[in-house]
């Protein structure tokens, strides 16, 4: 078909020494950005923009491309060595990745999340070249009503994540919500809970507040004993074995529809794809107790998620020019920035561009399993500096990665409070994953209520009138009531006692 | 496999500590349902500003009361000795606290180098890197060499210092 | 001994007296000082575009350098607080998007920061009246089907828009009343993105927003323009009938942008940065960028720019109480 000719040119275009050297920094440059806590892909890509001036516009979108995808592993590497999450699609592998590295398995890691990523982005673009319209069509079904009640789905799996106490769990998801309502509510304008400070106006923002929970948390949690016997782990080896292989295939594939159906769907952010994956990981596991402490599953789904998320949100931007989150966004800009408009006519106006970049999407990820496999050794050996180093290392990182986000000391300020937040929380033995889940929820769930509600004059019968809203709302219920056997007074009982 | 493994003390501390913070989130439903009632509930179309508050802010109320009851009743979750940690531990924690909530306050009024350059040392020190040579030949390269880094060639705008010297070598 | 000493204290003197005198009137823009220009909205989005295209041919015709400075934040009110409370030495500027600035100080319960006089008006830039737009398929080809099915049926009609009293909502709220009927006006807090992708779904009947917003699906002929509220027929589409031609009155809005400073501008400096960016609107590549984007460049100097803005600020309030809080 004729679809194949033309990627086969695109790949002829992009496989030009110079397009690949793009696409090549880009990874690069993306996979750093990544590692730097609080500067996201999306800092990253506005950064280069006015440079991209210079290049012509097809390599000039290979090059933020990459860097967008790229800075999705980047992310990663921090988060498994150090726990510290660098933005919010991060933090769910925070939760068994750094376990797995304080077992001396990070290179196990990092090596399973670089071939998930590989294997979603790749799929996802597959996706693109083959079904991109009818995918589009699908997606566009996804209106208020039916993206509240897939996100009222999403919540309810949030009985998956309670884990020892389901009173601590539910209490992080009610703070999380209280967050999330932290600014101008989406009805009337007025500021909740702002405490007349205007730079709470907008809201907080979620990778700052994650950087305190998780990664100053952390690290005051860790500064009670004296050395880090975490970091100083022996490293047992760099691959992962035959059985952790074969645990990770089944999330891969599962973390890669999930990632691809949310990336298309309005809405959606890249967090929730990680979350939803390690949530139905979890519940499909035989062995859910492993998760926390080390779970493979834990990291190969929602890496994989992450990835195939990434690229799959760019279909709405190629084939309608909609731009579905604040990264993409930029990469619109840059289109526009090279008199290109991206949206149904750029396949026929400028098959040139278009064509040479999708190539170089697949090129981009290839390359990005191929850069990242050699350094995870590199990458690893990073744990052998002085913890003492170390902490103050990350401890600056971000600082300057909250203050780069939020053009303040106030917002560094912010990060501090949630850092004696996330201490505080860990002292008391509360999960914070909850919490993260409702905070990126919580405001998401709010506006999409309102919107269907303005649509129908106030009427909720407006939550029923499609199928995919009835069948997805049902199913949250299900699921929740499956759960309340685990509210029973005899179960809390045993919870308590599994505590200890 | 309950009571045995952990704390021979009964943990008295941790269920202390426990009972506070739900108290503590007891107060912050109140809190919260308490400034929900300055918002409208409903309007014309469906919830209003203060829908979700009250019911958050409720339920947060009813779960740390369910909260305490379970902290009060139940074993602890470990041992008083490993909840609290030892003075060098609370002296680390303490003083970084004290360094992170210094650097908000100084970083815009003298500028990024030298309050990083402080933060760095002195955390260094604290953390046991004793030798003073490299401890301030590290946060050289923290304070300096990252001003450099991020404010040209990443475009994230540090704040420069207005400080002596450090206009001079043009942060 | 003591004439040369004189004469070297009134070298000295002179010299100081004309480096003084010098630095007093040091020409703006200072070599090796930077401009920042604050856009108060994440990078990449439409006003982010259009300061990025403006500002090379600003940086050649100022002779200085220009850095965008992204602040976003609470719908431009981080960013323009950010503009007002700067020093007025023109190193720092601001891109203004009216009238959703407008009903931020406007409205009392956003507790901003600053008014109409925390700004110097410099340059109006553009001016994109709002487009009405229906998907290509929908049994509605004209306005007057829509006010039509509205009249029959109140309420039932639904059409999306943007950000509360952003520049589409009031006018959806606009054409509402234009229309004498009741439509269910859905508002997207993330912007004109989730309203458009709302519309092409189906899930509402029609759309409200500025022409660069629907420039790719209309271009397509995925969705059509039935109508724009402005004054005059639109030069970009000159095929849609205004909402004044169709026999409605009261029917005009639109997201209007220009260069601001922080109040207190010195005039010199106004007049010379007015007179750059002028020129720089004027060059062949901006204007087509903007073209292409489907964005309507109006250049107005600051006179004009403010006697607008007062203007603008009239309606808007008036707007705004007729409104209420919702």
């Amino acid at each position: 078909m004729e679809t194949f000719g033309f990627l086969m040119q695109g790949f002829a275009v992009a496989l030009q020494p110079n397009y690949l050297l793009l696409a090549l920094a880009g990874c690069f440059i993306g996979t750093l950005v990544g590692v730097l806590p609080g500067i996201g892909p999306s800092a990253g890509t506005a950064i280069l923009l006015p440079l991209t001036f210079q290049l012509e516009p097809a390599g000039a979108i290979i090059l933020l491309s990459a860097i967008y995808y790229g800075a999705q592993y980047g992310g990663t590497i921090t988060s498994v060595l150090l726990s510290v999450p660098g933005e919010a699609s991060s933090v769910v592998t925070c939760f068994d990745g750094y376990p797995m590295a304080q077992q001396g398995r990070a290179g196990s890691a990092l090596c399973v999340a670089a071939v998930g990523s590989f294997v979603g982005g790749t799929v996802a673009t597959f996706g693109l070249v083959v079904a991109a319209p009818t995918m589009v069509a699908i997606a566009l079904q996804f209106g208020p009503a039916e993206q509240f009640a897939l996100m009222v789905l999403g919540l309810s799996l949030i009985m998956v994540l309670a884990g020892k106490s389901v009173v601590k769990a539910l209490i992080m998801g009610m703070l999380g919500l209280i967050l999330g309502m932290v600014g101008m509510d989406p009805t009337a304008g007025v500021p909740r809970f702002t405490f007349g400070q205007m730079h709470l106006l907008g809201g907080l923002d979620l990778v700052v507040v994650v950087m305190g929970l998780f990664g100053i948390g952390e690290i005051l949690v860790s500064l009670e004993k004296k050395a880090a016997p975490a970091i100083s782990a022996s490293i047992r080896s760099l691959l992962p074995t035959r059985e952790e292989a074969r645990q990770s295939v089944a999330p891969i594939a599962r973390g890669t529809l999930i990632g691809f159906a949310l990336g298309l769907i309005p809405g959606m952010q890249p967090s929730l794809s990680t979350f939803v994956s390690y949530m139905a990981e979890r519940r499909l596991s035989r062995t859910p107790e492993r998760f926390g402490n080390g779970a493979i599953e834990g990291v190969a789904g929602p890496e994989t998620a992450n990835n195939a998320f990434v690229n799959a949100a760019l279909i709405p931007l190629f084939t309608l020019g909609i731009p579905t989150t604040a990264t993409i966004a930029v990469l619109q800009g840059a289109f526009m920035m090279h008199g290109v408009l991206p949206g149904p006519l750029l396949f026929r106006d400028h098959p040139d561009i278009i064509w040479p970049v999708i190539a170089s999407l697949y090129v981009g990820n290839a390359l990005l399993l191929v850069l990242n496999l050699p350094l995870i050794g590199i990458w690893v050996s990073l744990l052998r500096v002085p913890y003492a180093l170390l902490y103050v290392l990350i401890l600056i990182f971000t600082l300057i990665g909250a203050y780069s986000i939020t053009g303040s000391s106030y917002g560094v300020g912010v990060m501090i409070f949630f850092g004696v937040v996330g201490y505080a929380l860990r002292k008391l033995d509360f999960p914070l994953a909850p919490l993260v889940l409702t905070f990126v929820l919580g405001p998401l769930i709010e506006r999409a209520l309102r919107a269907s509600l303005q649509m129908s004059n106030g009427s909720p019968s407006i939550l029923f009138e499609s199928w995919t809203s009835t069948v997805l709302l049902v199913a949250a219920c299900l699921i929740l009531l499956s759960s309340v056997p685990r509210l029973s007074p005899v179960n809390l009982n045993e919870a308590r006692e599994d505590n200890e | 496999m309950a009571g045995e493994k952990h704390g021979t003390t009964s943990g008295g501390l941790v269920k202390t500590v426990q009972q506070a913070g739900a108290i503590a989130f007891f107060i912050l439903g109140g809190f919260i349902l308490w400034d929900a009632s300055h918002f409208r509930y409903l309007t014309a179309i469906g919830p209003g500003p203060g829908f979700f508050p009250v019911w958050v802010g409720g339920f947060l109320v009813v779960l740390s009361a369910g909260l305490f009851i379970q902290a009060s009743t139940s074993e602890a979750t470990f041992a008083d000795e490993e909840f609290v940690p030892d003075r060098d531990g609370i002296r680390r924690v303490l003083s970084t606290l004290v360094a992170l909530v210094l650097f908000v306050w100084a970083l815009e009024r003298i500028g990024y180098s030298p309050t990083a350059f402080a933060f760095s040392f002195v955390l260094l020190i604290i953390f046991g890197r004793t030798r003073i040579v490299i401890s301030l030949a590290l946060s050289v390269l923290v304070s300096v060499v990252l001003f450099y880094i991020f404010n040209h060639l990443l475009g994230v705008r540090l704040p420069s210092s207005p400080l002596g010297l450090w206009p001079a070598i043009g942060i | 001994m003591r004439g040369s000493y004189f004469a070297k204290l009134a070298v000295v003197l002179i010299g100081a007296t004309m480096m003084l005198t010098g630095m007093a009137s040091a020409e703006y823009p200072e070599q090796g000082k930077v401009i920042r220009m604050v856009v108060p909205w994440a990078p990449g989005g439409s006003v982010d575009v259009f300061a990025r295209l403006m500002v090379p041919g600003l940086e050649k015709e100022l002779g200085a350098t220009i850095e965008i400075v992204n602040l976003p934040g609470a719908g431009a009110q981080v960013g323009m607080t950010e503009v007002a409370r700067s020093a007025p030495d023109g190193y720092t500027l601001g891109v203004a998007s009216l009238p959703g600035l407008q009903t931020i100080y406007l409205d009392p319960a956003r507790q901003a920061a600053f008014n109409n006089a925390s700004f110097t008006k410099i340059t109006l830039t553009s001016m994109d009246p709002e487009a009405i737009a229906v998907k290509a398929d929908s049994p509605f080809q004209s306005i007057a089907d829509l006010a039509e099915a509205a009249r029959k049926e109140p309420g039932s009609i639904r059409v999306a828009v943007g950000g509360l009293m952003g520049d589409s909502h009031l006018g959806g709220i606009l054409m509402e009343k234009a229309i004498g009927a009741d439509v269910a006006l859905v508002t997207f807090d993330g912007g004109l993105t989730p309203a458009l992708t709302a519309m092409l779904g189906g899930h509402t009947h029609a759309y409200v927003g500025a022409p660069p917003s629907i420039a790719a699906v209309a271009q397509a002929g995925d969705i059509r323009v039935i109508g724009m509220m402005s004054e005059e027929r639109n030069a970009l589409l000159p095929d849609v009938p205004t909402l004044k031609e169709l026999g409605f009155e009261n029917a005009v809005m639109g997201a209007s942008r220009g260069i601001v400073g922080p109040a207190g501008l010195p005039e010199d400096i106004v007049a010379k940065l007015d007179a750059a960016i002028q020129k720089a609107m004027a060059l062949p590549e901006v204007q087509a960028s903007l073209k292409n984007a489907w964005s309507t460049a109006v250049v107005a100097g600051p006179a004009e720019f403010q006697s607008y803005w007062d203007t603008l600020d009239a309606d808007t309030s008036a707007l705004m109480k007729e409104v209420g809080e919702q």
